[in-house]
C-alpha cells in the first residue's frame, strides 16, 4: 500500500489551480461540487479571497442531480449569474463526483456559450490531478480563446510576458513584485504577467512580446502554444537568487536576440488530461541513490531548479538533489527532478540528505534531532495559508541573503 | 515594498443590485428566503467542521480516505489546529486507479492499517472518513470495518462520512454529530445485560462543541440534586467519553444534534430531552418545567431571572441608543428568536443574515413579519453577496452578532459567537450560553462589542473558533 500519508499533506487540486490562474481576469469561475471545494480553495489556497472579490463559486451539486446525471440546474444557475454580472468569460471545472459520473463539462460549456454569447471554457478536472496541471490547462485555454495575432510593430528594447504565476506557487509575499523590478531595472518591458496584477487587456497584448518567460511549470503549455501560434520563443527558468537573476537577464537578452520563430513549435499539453492517476503506483520515476545529497529540495520543479542553481553557483554546494511530488506535469517541466509521491520514499530521501529545503510539513518526515537541518520553505499549494508569513522572496537577489542565513 | 498589484489587484467586476439576496422579512418565504443558485462561501471560518469535532474525543485519531481535493481541505484544517491537531490526523489518497479497479475496500483496509502501524502509539479510537465517490460506487463498509476491528482489537472504530453530495437525509453537520457518539454507544451496547440495566445518576450533554458555561443555573440545578453533568465538549479522558453512554438521560441543545440523540437512544436505550437555546422567557420556563418534572429538580425562580434580564437589556439598549445591530445564523441556531428578543427590548435590529430559517422558528418568523416588517433578511451565499460592497459598518456605527454579519458589513464592533458559544470576559476558551445565565452573558457581550473594537479579519479567518488539539485533555 503506497497511498497512506501519516504526516504529510496533499497539494492543491486541479480545479483550484484553474480558479487561481483565472482569478483576476474578470470571469465567472464555477467549481462543480457540493460544498467543500469552495471552502478549501477560499480558505487555504486563495490569499486574495478576503479582500479581492472575484466571481468564483461552487455549483452546489446535489445527490439527485448526481444520480440523474442532470447538469441542467448547473447551466441554469450559471446562466442566471452570467446574464446578471456579464463576466468576461465562464470557466467550469469539476470535482471528483462529476468525474466519476462522467459529466461532460466541455459540452456544458459549449451549450452555455451558445445560450449566453459569453466565451465559456469547460475543463475535465477530477479533483485528483494537481493544481499545476489545472493552472497550466487554464492558461493554455485562456490563450487559445483570447489571444489574437497583433500587427508587427517596430520597437526598441525587449518585450516579454511572464507565464505561470499564481499565488499557489508565488504567494503574495513579494515574488511578482521582485520579478517586475528585475525586468524594469534592466529596461525590459513587461507586457503581461500571467496572471497576477495584469489586466485582461494586458494579457491580450501578450502576442506582441518577443519572448515568454516561463517561471513555473503552470506556464509551459501556454508558452508552447504561443510559440506555435505566434512564433514567440520561451525561456523556462525561475530567477532565484543573485546568480539566477543575472543568468535570467543574460538569457533573456540572448533568446530575444534570436527573434521570433518562423516554424511552428510543438504544443506541450498541460498534463491535466494525460494520465488516469496522478499518484502513480510506482512512486518514483527516476530513483537516485539515497545518501549522496548535501541538500535535498522538495517542491515545484522550476523553482527547485532555480534554488539548486543558486546553491551550486553561489554557495559551492555540489550535490543538490531535487524531488518533485507533482507527478502530472508536462515532462519538459521536470528538468531532471525525480518524481516521488509516496511518504515512505520521501521520508527515506529526507533522512538521507544533509539538509532539506521544503515546505514545513515535510519536516515531520524527519526525526526530531534532524529537524535542525531542515530549511522551512513554505509552498502555498501544499500548506495553504498556514505558513504564508514565512515565505521568503525567492525571486531575485534577496533569496541569496535569505538562504545564506539558513545554511 | 510589495507592489499593490500583487496584494490588491484590480479585478474587473460589476456591482450587482441587491435583488434576490436582500429583502424585508415580509417579502421572503419560509423556510428558504432566497432561491438557490451558484454558491459563495464568505471567509468567516469560525464554524466547526468534521475535521475539528472529533478532536473533542480524547485519544481519537482521524483518518480520511478520499480524493486529493477533498483531503486538501481537511488536512490543512487539521494542520492549523493548535496544540498538536496535526498529530491526530492521517490520510489515505483515493486515486482514479481505485475508481477504475473498484478495489475500494482493499485500499481502505490496507491504507488505514499502514497508517495505524506507523503511529508512535495505537490510538484508543479511530474515526475513518469516506467520501462521496466511495459511497456512490457502493463501497462495502461492513467488510472494511470488520477487517479493521479484527486487525486492531484494542482500538475502537467510528465510521465517519464526508459525503456532502449525498446529503439527502441528513445534513453533513447532523451526520457528523451522530457518528461522534458511535463508539460510546457501541461499547454500551456490547456490555452484558446486567451492566446495561445499570445507569449512573448523571446526565450527558450531547453533541455540543463548547462546554456548558460553569455559571449556568442548569449545571447548578443538577449538581444540587447530586447529578453528575457529563459534557461531550469537556471529556478529559476516553473513559469520560465512553461514560456519556451510561447516564440516565441525554440533554440536547441544538436541533442538529437530534439525530445523534435518537441514534444514541436506539443504540443504548437512553432517553433524551431537547432543550434548545432560547431567547424566549416562555420557552425557557417550559424547558425548566420539563427538567423539574423529569428529574425532581428545584425550579429556578423564573420571575427573578426575567426581571434581571429585562433590567440588564434596558441598560445595554440605552447604551446602544439606537445603534443598529445585524445578526447572522452562525451565532445561534435560534437567530430569529434572538432578533425578536432584542427588538422587544429596545434594540434596533437592522438585518438578519441567513439562507434558511430553522423549521422551529416559523412562529417567531410570523411574529417578526407582523410586528417588525422592516427587518431585513440577507443571504450569505447568494452569488451577488460576493460583489456587493462591504462598507455598511464603515459608514455608520453598527454592531454585528456573528462572524458572517461582521464580514459582510465591514464593522469593527462584533460579538464573536458561534452556535451560542462565546468567550466570556476573563476567560480564554468559549463556553455555551444556555438558559437565563446565557442571556445575561449575551447582554454583557453586546455591551463589550459596543464599547470595544475587534480586529475582525484576524478573528474570523481562524477556522473552528475555540478548537485545539488537546481540548480533550490528551493530544
Amino acid at each position: 500500500m503506497n497511498q497512506s500519508q501519516r504526516v504529510l499533506s496533499t497539494y492543491a487540486a486541479d480545479l483550484f489551480g484553474i480558479s487561481s490562474a483565472l482569478y483576476e481576469l474578470g470571469g465567472l469561475i464555477v467549481m462543480h461540487d457540493a460544498s467543500g471545494c469552495n471552502s478549501t480553495y477560499g480558505t487555504h489556497d486563495e490569499p486574495r479571497w478576503y479582500d479581492t472579490p472575484s466571481m468564483a463559486y461552487i455549483s452546489g451539486l446535489n445527490e439527485v442531480d448526481t444520480i440523474h446525471g442532470n447538469d441542467k440546474r448547473l447551466r441554469d444557475n450559471i446562466k442566471e449569474a452570467a446574464l446578471e454580472m456579464q463576466p468576461a468569460f465562464i470557466a467550469i471545472s469539476g470535482s471528483p463526483m462529476p468525474n466519476v459520473i462522467g459529466s461532460d463539462l466541455k459540452s456544458a460549456a459549449a451549450l452555455l456559450e451558445r445560450e449566453t454569447g459569453i466565451p465559456c471554457m469547460g475543463f475535465r478536472t477530477d479533483g485528483i490531478h494537481t493544481y499545476a496541471a489545472g493552472a497550466g490547462e487554464a492558461f493554455l485555454e485562456y490563450a487559445r480563446r483570447f489571444l489574437k495575432p497583433v500587427p508587427e510593430e517596430q520597437h526598441g528594447g525587449i518585450r516579454v510576458n511572464i507565464l505561470g504565476v499564481t499565488p499557489l506557487d508565488f504567494s503574495v509575499t513579494g515574488n511578482t513584485t521582485a520579478m517586475r523590478k528585475i525586468l524594469a531595472g534592466a529596461g525590459i518591458e513587461l507586457i503581461s504577467l500571467w496572471a497576477m496584477g495584469s489586466s485582461p487587456e494586458e494579457l491580450q497584448r501578450a502576442p506582441s512580446a518577443d519572448l515568454n518567460l516561463v517561471v513555473s511549470s503552470a506556464g509551459l503549455s501556454a508558452a508552447s502554444y504561443m510559440e506555435a501560434e505566434f512564433g514567440i520563443p520561451y525561456l523556462c527558468m525561475t530567477p532565484v537568487g543573485k546568480s539566477g537573476q543575472e543568468l535570467w537577464l543574460r538569457l533573456i537578452r540572448e533568446r530575444a536576440a534570436e527573434g521570433k520563430r518562423k516554424e511552428k513549435g510543438k504544443l506541450i499539453p498541460s498534463g491535466l488530461y494525460g494520465s488516469i492517476s496522478c499518484f502513480g503506483m510506482s512512486g518514483r520515476t527516476k530513483p537516485e541513490e539515497d545518501g549522496k545529497a548535501q541538500v535535498l529540495i522538495i517542491g515545484e520543479p522550476l523553482i527547485s531548479e532555480g534554488i539548486k542553481n543558486c546553491l551550486m553557483t553561489e554557495f559551492g554546494i555540489e550535490h543538490v538533489r531535487r524531488i518533485c511530488p507533482l507527478p502530472d506535469l508536462p515532462k519538459e517541466a521536470y528538468a531532471g527532478a525525480e518524481i516521488v509521491t509516496q511518504e515512505q520514499h520521501l521520508a527515506r530521501a529526507a533522512a538521507s540528505a544533509e539538509r532539506v529545503i521544503a515546505d514545513p510539513i515535510y519536516a515531520r518526515l524527519l526525526p526530531e534531532e534532524k529537524r535542525k537541518a531542515f530549511i522551512r520553505f513554505p509552498h502555498e499549494a501544499y500548506s495553504g495559508r498556514h505558513y504564508r508569513e514565512e515565505i521568503p522572496v525567492f525571486t531575485g537577489n534577496s533569496f541569496s541573503e535569505w538562504i545564506g542565513e539558513q545554511l | 515594498m510589495i507592489d499593490e498589484r500583487e496584494i490588491k489587484p484590480n479585478i474587473p467586476v460589476k456591482i450587482p443590485s441587491k435583488d434576490g439576496c436582500e429583502a424585508n422579512i415580509t417579502d421572503v418565504p419560509f423556510p428558504v428566503p432566497f432561491p438557490k443558485g451558484l454558491v459563495y462561501a464568505p471567509p468567516a471560518r469560525g464554524t466547526w467542521t468534521i475535521a475539528h469535532s472529533p478532536m473533542l474525543i480524547p485519544g481519537c485519531h482521524e483518518i480520511y480516505v478520499c480524493c486529493p481535493c477533498c483531503l486538501h481541505g481537511v488536512v490543512l484544517s487539521a494542520d492549523e489546529i493548535p496544540d498538536g491537531g496535526n498529530s491526530r490526523f492521517s490520510m489515505v489518497t483515493l486515486t482514479n486507479e481505485n475508481v477504475l479497479k473498484g478495489d475500494l475496500e482493499e485500499m481502505m483496509i490496507e491504507g488505514v492499517s499502514e497508517v495505524l502501524k506507523g503511529l508512535p502509539e495505537m490510538p484508543r479510537l479511530v474515526e475513518c472518513f469516506t467520501s462521496c465517490v466511495q459511497h456512490f460506487l457502493n463501497i462495502d463498509l461492513k467488510v472494511v470495518y470488520r477487517a479493521l476491528r479484527e486487525r486492531f482489537p484494542g482500538t475502537d472504530f467510528i465510521d465517519g462520512y464526508m459525503i456532502p453530495t449525498l446529503a439527502r437525509k441528513l445534513t453533513p453537520d447532523m451526520l457528523g454529530r451522530r457518528q461522534l457518539l458511535r463508539a460510546a454507544s457501541m461499547k454500551r451496547a456490547g456490555k452484558d445485560e446486567t451492566l446495561r440495566e445499570k445507569r449512573d445518576r448523571a446526565v450527558s450533554l450531547i453533541v455540543n462543541y463548547y462546554p456548558l458555561d460553569p455559571d449556568s443555573e442548569l449545571k447548578e440545578l443538577f449538581e444540587k440534586e447530586d447529578y453528575e453533568v457529563r459534557d461531550f465538549a469537556s471529556c478529559k479522558t476516553y473513559e469520560d467519553y465512553l461514560a456519556l453512554a451510561d447516564s440516565e438521560c441525554a440533554l440536547v441543545f441544538v436541533s442538529a444534534s437530534l439525530p445523534a440523540a435518537k441514534d444514541f437512544q436506539k443504540q443504548t436505550g437512553m432517553d433524551y430531552l431537547y432543550l434548545p437555546y432560547s431567547y424566549s422567557f416562555e420557552e425557557l420556563r417550559r424547558e425548566y418545567q420539563t427538567l423539574t418534572d423529569r428529574f425532581g429538580l428545584n425550579m429556578p425562580d423564573p420571575e427573578e431571572y426575567e426581571r434581571r434580564i429585562t433590567a440588564r437589556a434596558r441598560e445595554v439598549s440605552e447604551l446602544y441608543n439606537g445603534t443598529p445591530l445585524v445578526l447572522d445564523y452562525t451565532a445561534s441556531p435560534r437567530i430569529l428568536q434572538m432578533a425578536l428578543f432584542l427588538l422587544e427590548n429596545g434594540f434596533q435590529v437592522k438585518a438578519v443574515y441567513t439562507d434558511a430559517f430553522s423549521p422551529e422558528e416559523e412562529e417567531v418568523y410570523n411574529v417578526l413579519r407582523e410586528k417588525y416588517p422592516q427587518l431585513l433578511i440577507r443571504s450569505t451565499q447568494h452569488f451577488k453577496m460576493r460583489l456587493l460592497p462591504r462598507d455598511e459598518g464603515k459608514k455608520e456605527k453598527l454592531i454585528a452578532v456573528g462572524q458572517k454579519a461582521a464580514y459582510f458589513t465591514g464593522t469593527d464592533h462584533f460579538v464573536n459567537m458561534i452556535e451560542n458559544g462565546a468567550v466570556l470576559k476573563g476567560d480564554s476558551q468559549p463556553v455555551q450560553l444556555y438558559g437565563y445565565s446565557g442571556i445575561l452573558h449575551f447582554l454583557d457581550l453586546l455591551e463589550e462589542a459596543f464599547l470595544r473594537k475587534s480586529d475582525v479579519k484576524s478573528v474570523i479567518e481562524v477556522k473552528a473558533f475555540g478548537c485545539s488539539g488537546r481540548i480533550g485533555g490528551e493530544a
